[in-house]
């Protein structure tokens, strides 16, 4: 069953939108959802204060049957999915800050684009960006242990992200076709992180296990990477690049198992530096 | 301000010797009246039928307040995220943190308690002002401050010279200029050697450059505070926290007590949270427990009291001392967050965060020992309950003890679920005694008043005394605490009504009004040609060694929110 | 042929001194920060004249040119201000801080006129173009001597000063540096002597009931305000100023979210070890300014700790003090070693000596820029110091690497406490942003960048950090205290104030007042005022007054207060 939310007015702060999730709406009727609280700013307020809401007049038990639609969203929506774990969300616009923060199932589409912390903690289901993505997307907070970023579930990215993606991760996988920016995968302890375009500085910088992959042009490299070889081709994921791949182990100073591996041709001048202990090593 | 009439409490108030008789509670003032002063057609009426009626609580030593609190939040995010009350405007602010709270969570938290006044126990003279800072936004509760001095250079100086008239006039100016209530002694002489040398040392061992010993620092602050008469003497981490085998030290530092010059009757020093001084064995695996030991000299020796510094297996903690080396020790051991802090001329902390398990072996010991002596001390007068929050476990667990030491069967459920390898190294299995609802007013209301010298006002209920006052929905007349723990527990979380300094503060666990307690300290009289004496070394020693004017380095009683300065008449002269 | 540049912005003596003397407003200060430097060889390539253009995705400004052998190649700095402001990326990667000291940059000679305030402030759509410059009206009178008064400029807190007062002149400073003479001499330039109220373009002057009430109701009235700044006021202020976001919903956030926000970020991961000032004085024998130009932003540092006699160091004689930074600036000079490392590459350098304390191999022969020979050399020389410091600055916290860069410096002073003593210390700017922080903590558990949209305390920088918040438009209402965020925030976050009403309490004619709707004036904390502020180190400090606040004007803490009231009595909450 669908529901469908039309803005009727434009947020003019943040808001937090965690109302807006199937286990929110299960088992509720119309009027209710309807009246479901979120947050302008600071000032309390009530879905319909922002939204339009058609749907069924009793929402089902089960979120796994609920779909919700934002027919015009806004980037000022804050914590859509919410620790939702079943059912739909789409979104044919914009969303703002910790969208699907601690997901645990379900799916969440975004045909615009979406802010900071985008499946923040989750811990499964899948959330697709059709356009860009912020920063620290799949990560974890400020002052937990590593590991303790996103455990599971998939994020994919059509457009760019942004730095710290991933961080702190524990599991999942987060596939970005465009490009990253700083520290992808930076403190992750499992899990695959896979950017197919360019990264900024240091990516995989205190991983110590998981994988990360740059399929194109990375700023920086830290030397806490050793080198491991050159590979002609990889597949991760179901993705195949055809080209070869220099892999580094680390990252030494957190007793590195990470695997980190990027592109050769787009690196040559980072990766011929450490060419000669591949050599020495033969 | 209201009357309040508290009719038919159950009341335990060990310093007036009421042993849960049913009786009357008076308040008009602020202050504990006689009855027959009620208007009652005027005043509040509360019926406490069937309630057990105490005066407020008091914590001798619990870390609330100063430099390392803050740096322990600081450095520890993760205990706000999931741990949050929002305000409930006029009556409550926001509250934050478990294992380190905000400001108001703490005065909240305490009162919900039914505590009325507690004890910061350490800070360094040249941050105390922002000791200071933060207890006066702490809410409701009293409190008061201990001051470092055991790495203090002037200090150190004064003992190696031979100083004493000097070393007394120093400490009794520096609890005036810091506004402090006691003297602090935190693994005597560590921090000095931390800062020159990055190690910790033992009671008898030389201090790097110095070349005394612990052992001559804590005799030389011990009968300073004998001259100066402080009502509450010296309070003392022993040496060696934290090492397997460190009991060995507890028992030599407690027995110094009988060797110190008095010039006052009642105990010459105080040990702290002895439970993480009380490590029998030579390594961890060896760990075992030297509760035994310690509760047979407590009893020996009437000179110590003790707090326990109790542990709570199962929940996470945040350790933070003056004892910089200890901390680096235990930062190698979790390897995730270390704070550090050499803190001018004055001391030095740690802070690291920690979890105690109830399956680990070593975590069973510790938690062993504290019950062990609290059950094994013959004197209940010189035991104090605390976890030296938040290193050993929160206060707002203290019901968790209270039920362990009145509860045989707590104490058996919980032991079904700790390291039975430990638990067979312990004596506490074999332990059948239960404390009383009077032992636990003993040991959280009398003791403590008495320990601090202010036993003629806190602590009791009796004429005269301040109105604070806590009453607990529990009818000891009907449940066996003994049996029924979980009801106890649950009582003592959350009080059924706490009054402070006559306004009605709690109210079924809620607060429902915000007041702001006291701080207090203490003003010992020094003599004008003393005091010029002690200037004229100090003001060239004080320029010499730090890095702030002593004219900015003194705080001044407007710096303090509600000042209450207790006169010492010493015997300087 | 136009090539990338990375544009460095930052502190300068000259900066410090204009802006704590004659105010922003002030042609000196123009001087001062609108001009760009660039090595002479770049200068020379490009063509280049007087003037400069330089273009970032942005914005753009014209400025002259100054040649200097200490930028590198490659790079272009404009010392901080509205100037380089106009132009630095606001976006703070997630972590509240803006790319300050690496923003790309294209540069070409440049035909226009040099950019001036003016035109700035209409881009970025000030609502007030020219504020009442008024200097408080000083006379001499009775001649007094104030000793041990505490300098309000930067986080040293020097409190050894002797103030020397004539009627209500301040005609001598003794023991401060020269910012701090410039500040107490010139107290009285453009001051704000009144309350205004914006009418349309212009101010009109008010009293304060009628200021304070129309400012509460902003506030009162917006769903999610932010209260700005705080760092140069007293805590007992910064205390009420908590109070007032937590009632109002809002969010609350102080200057070091685009300062040492970073560091702080750090502590949270790993925690800290730290020292105050006289365990430097007396122990310290290697000290290490990384990213830090202590001779320009910290004038009386260096002689106070280091070149001053400790109880077990001789001074200067028995110190070796290392510079690390991407120019030789004033404070390299004084280095007995200078190392340059690559712009923004500081982050590799410091995790090759945490590699080389541990003894693992590094295989890189260079990194940063530096040998590895060298850099085994330096790691032998930082493990057998006796007692060892590392002071650090916006060089670490403002680059690409932000808050790692401090995470792997205090990894690498805890893992050298393996070894010896070792310690850190983040130069604070502000005199009391260590105050706000500190006050922030114990009341809300956080130390910058807090909000209470649901009644408690948050943070999550990128989110609830002030840079992001007004660079995305997310507040509708702003309360800027004691700070100047027009003159030190990007221009896409300074483009917002024009659009929200925005409440200014200040002393001086800051840049943002241009942008104010409601203007409250109040005394200058450590010159008129009393309040403790808190050292770099977190040693507090009461700071007496010289002089009181001129006739009418309170100080902060009196002020917030009266608006904390008003606040209380229209959401009904007043007893």
């Amino acid at each position: 069953m669908s529901y469908v939310l039309k803005l009727v007015s434009t947020p003019k702060v943040l808001i937090d939108a965690r109302s807006i999730s199937p286990n929110k709406f299960a088992g509720k009727s119309l009027d209710e959802i309807r009246k479901l609280r979120i947050l302008e700013g600071g000032a309390e307020a009530t879905l319909d204060t922002l939204f339009s809401v058609d749907g069924p007049s009793k929402a089902s038990q089960d979120p796994n049957s609920i779909e919700i639609i934002i027919e015009n969203s806004s980037n000022k929506l804050c914590f859509i999915g919410y620790k939702m774990s079943g059912g739909k969300i789409v979104v044919k616009g914009d969303v703002g800050h910790f969208t699907g923060y601690k997901m645990s199932n379900g799916s969440i589409i975004v045909h615009g684009s979406a802010r900071n912390y985008l499946g923040c903690k989750m811990r499964g289901g899948s959330i697709e960006v059709f356009g860009d993505v912020g920063h620290r997307a799949g990560g974890k907070l400020h002052g937990e242990k590593s590991g303790k970023g996103m455990r599971g579930g998939t994020i994919v990215i059509h457009g760019n992200a942004g730095s710290y993606l991933g961080w702190g991760a524990g599991g999942g996988a987060i596939i970005v076709d465009g490009n990253a920016k700083n520290f992808v995968g930076a403190d992750i302890t499992s899990g695959t992180i896979v950017v197919k375009g360019s990264a900024g500085i240091y990516p995989g910088f205190g991983m110590s296990g998981g994988r990360v992959v740059v399929g194109g042009r990375v700023e920086a490299m830290s030397p806490s990477f050793y080198i491991d070889s050159i590979v002609p081709s990889l597949k991760v994921r179901g993705i195949s690049f055809n080209k070869p791949f220099a892999t580094f182990i680390g990252d030494v100073l957190s007793s590195g198992r990470g695997v980190l591996q990027i592109s050769y041709e787009d690196n040559k001048n980072i990766i011929d530096v450490y060419k000669q202990f591949l050599e020495e090593s033969i | 301000m209201m009357e309040i009439l508290i009719r038919n409490g159950i009341v335990f108030d060990p310093l007036n010797n009421i042993k849960g008789e049913v009786m009357d509670i008076a308040i008009k003032n602020g202050k504990i009246v006689d009855p027959k002063e009620i208007d009652e057609s005027k005043a509040v009426v509360v019926d406490a039928k069937n309630k057990v009626v105490m005066a407020g609580g008091i914590d001798i030593h619990s870390h609330i307040a100063g430099p390392k609190v803050n740096v322990g939040r600081m450095i520890r995010p993760e205990d706000h995220y999931l741990t949050n009350k929002p305000h409930k405007l006029p009556y409550t602010r926001a509250e934050t943190g478990l294992t380190v709270p905000n400001a108001y969570r703490i005065g909240y938290g305490y009162a919900r308690l039914g505590y009325t006044f507690v004890v910061e126990p350490a800070t360094p003279p040249i941050k105390t002002r922002h000791t200071h800072h933060e207890l006066n936004s702490i809410p409701i509760i009293d409190k008061a401050a201990y001051v470092l001095v055991d790495s203090n250079w002037i200090v150190l100086d004064l003992i190696k010279e031979g100083k004493k008239d000097l070393l007394v006039a120093y400490l009794a100016w520096l609890l005036y200029a810091t506004k402090t209530y006691s003297l602090k002694l935190v693994d005597p002489g560590s921090d000095v050697a931390w800062v020159l040398r990055g190690r910790g040392i033992d009671i008898d061992e030389e201090i790097p450059f110095y070349g005394i010993t612990p052992k001559e620092i804590i005799t030389a602050v011990a009968e300073a505070a004998q001259v100066i008469n402080i009502p509450h003497k010296v309070h003392i981490h022993c040496n060696r926290l934290g090492y397997p085998g460190n009991y060995v030290t507890t028992l030599k530092t407690m027995t110094l007590s009988e060797s110190v010059k008095r010039l006052a009757p009642g105990p010459a020093m105080h040990i702290t949270h002895v439970q993480f001084t009380g490590y029998k064995g030579d390594s961890w695996a060896t760990l075992e427990s030297g509760g035994e030991e310690i509760a047979k000299e407590l009893n020996r020796n009437p000179n110590a009291t003790l707090d326990l510094g109790q542990v709570i297996l199962g929940r996470p903690a945040t350790t933070m001392t003056a004892d910089a080396p200890f901390e680096f020790v235990l930062y190698h051991l979790t390897r995730w967050k270390w704070a550090s802090s050499d803190t001018e001329i004055d001391s030095a902390s740690g802070i690291v965060p920690y979890r105690y398990r109830k399956k680990s072996y070593v975590n069973t010991i510790q938690w062993v020992i504290g019950l062990e002596i609290a059950l094994l001390a013959n004197d209940l007068w010189r035991v104090f309950i605390t976890t030296d929050h938040p290193n050993a476990g929160t206060f707002f667990d203290y019901p968790k003890i209270f039920a362990w030491l009145v509860s045989k069967k707590a104490r058996e459920d919980t032991m079904k679920e700790v390291n039975q390898r430990a638990l067979r190294k312990s004596v506490l299995p074999s332990i059948d005694r239960e404390y009383s609802l009077y032992d636990i007013a003993i040991v959280t209301r009398a003791s403590p008043a008495k320990l601090l010298g202010v036993e003629s006002f806190k602590g009791h209920l009796g004429i005269g005394a301040d109105a604070d006052v806590a009453i607990y929905d529990i009818n000891p007349n009907e449940v066996d605490i003994s049996k029924n723990y979980d009801v106890f527990i649950k009582a003592f979380s959350r009080a059924w009504m706490v009054i402070k300094s006559g306004e009605i503060v709690v109210k079924e666990g809620e607060v429902v009004k915000t007041v702001y307690g006291k701080t207090f300290y203490v003003k010992p009289e020094i003599p004008e040609d003393v005091e010029k004496n002690l200037m004229s070394y100090l003001e060239p020693a004080f320029k010499q060694y730090y890095t702030v004017a002593l004219d900015n380095f003194v705080i001044g009683k407007h710096e303090i929110r509600n000042p209450f300065e207790v006169s010492i008449k010493t015997h300087l002269r | 042929m136009q090539k990338t540049f990375v544009l460095v912005t930052g502190r300068s003596i000259a900066q410090g001194m204009w802006m704590e003397s004659e105010g922003k407003w002030s042609s000196k200060y123009g001087d001062a920060v609108a001009y760009a430097e660039m090595n002479p060889e770049d200068i020379k390539t490009l063509g280049v004249k007087d003037l400069v253009k330089i273009v970032t995705d942005h914005g753009s400004v014209v400025l002259p040119v100054k040649a200097s052998e200490k930028v590198g190649k490659g790079s272009i700095f404009i010392p901080m201000g509205p100037w380089a402001n106009f132009v630095v990326d606001s976006d703070t990667d997630g972590t509240g801080i803006p790319y300050f000291k690496s923003t790309k940059a294209r540069v070409e000679p440049a035909q226009e006129p040099k950019t001036t305030l003016q035109e700035i402030l209409k881009s970025l759509g000030a609502k007030v173009p020219e504020v009442p410059m008024i200097d408080l009206e000083v006379k001499s009178g009775e001649k007094r001597v104030v000793k041990n008064v505490t300098c309000p400029f930067c986080g040293d807190l020097c409190d050894y000063l002797t103030i020397e007062v004539d009627g209500t002149r301040i005609v001598r400073n003794v023991g401060g540096c020269s910012i701090s003479i410039a500040k107490f001499l010139n107290y009285h330039k453009h001051r704000i002597l009144k309350p205004y109220v914006r009418d349309g373009n212009r101010f009109v002057e008010s009293d304060l009931e009628n200021a304070i009430e129309k400012a509460a109701k902003i506030l009162v009235n917006s769903k999610y305000p932010l209260i700005y700044g705080l760092s140069n006021t007293c805590v007992e202020a910064i205390d009420v100023a908590v109070e007032i976001a937590e009632i109002l919903h809002g969010a609350i956030d102080n200057t070091s979210v685009v300062c040492h926000g970073p560091t702080i970020l750090a502590a949270q991961e790993v925690g800290t070890v730290t020292p105050t000032f006289a365990p430097v004085l007396h122990l310290a024998d290697v000290i290490v300014f990384w990213g830090s130009n202590p001779r320009e932003a910290h004038q009386n540092h260096i002689a106070r700790l280091i070149t001053s006699k400790g109880r077990f160091v001789e001074g200067r004689k028995q110190r070796k003090i290392i510079v690390i930074d991407v120019r030789k600036t004033m404070s390299a000079e004084l280095a007995d070693i200078f190392i340059q490392v690559e712009p923004g590459k500081d982050l590799e350098l410091l995790t090759a000596l945490r590699m080389a304390i541990r003894d693992l191999e590094i295989e890189a022969p260079t990194v940063a820029g530096v040998p590895r020979e060298k850099i085994l050399e330096l790691a032998e020389i930082l493990r057998t110091a006796r007692y060892g410091v590392i002071f650090f600055g916006m060089g670490l916290t403002q680059n690409d690497a932000r808050y790692k860069n401090i995470e792997m410096a205090i990894k690498l002073v805890q893992e050298l406490n393996e070894w010896t003593k070792w310690v850190l210390l983040p130069m604070r700017g502000h005199y009391n942003v260590t105050g706000a922080n500190h006050v922030l903590l114990w009341n809300t558990g956080y130390p910058y960048s807090v909000d209470f949209a649901r009644g408690f305390p948050r943070m999550f920088v990128g989110v609830t950090s002030a840079t992001d918040l007004l660079a995305n438009g997310d507040v509708d209402a702003a309360l800027i205290i004691a700070s100047d965020p027009a003159a030190h925030f990007p221009r896409k976050a300074v483009e917002h104030l024009s659009k929200i009403p925005v409440i200014v309490v200040d002393a001086k004619w800051s840049l943002t007042t241009s942008f104010a709707d409601i203007v409250i004036p109040v005394g200058l904390t450590g010159i008129e005022c009393e309040g403790t502020a808190y050292r770099m180190d977190g040693v507090p400090i009461y700071m007496r007054k010289v002089l009181d606040p001129p006739q009418g004007v309170l100080c902060d803490k009196n002020v917030l207060e009266m608006l904390l009231e008003k606040i209380k009595k229209f959401k009904g909450l007043a007893k």
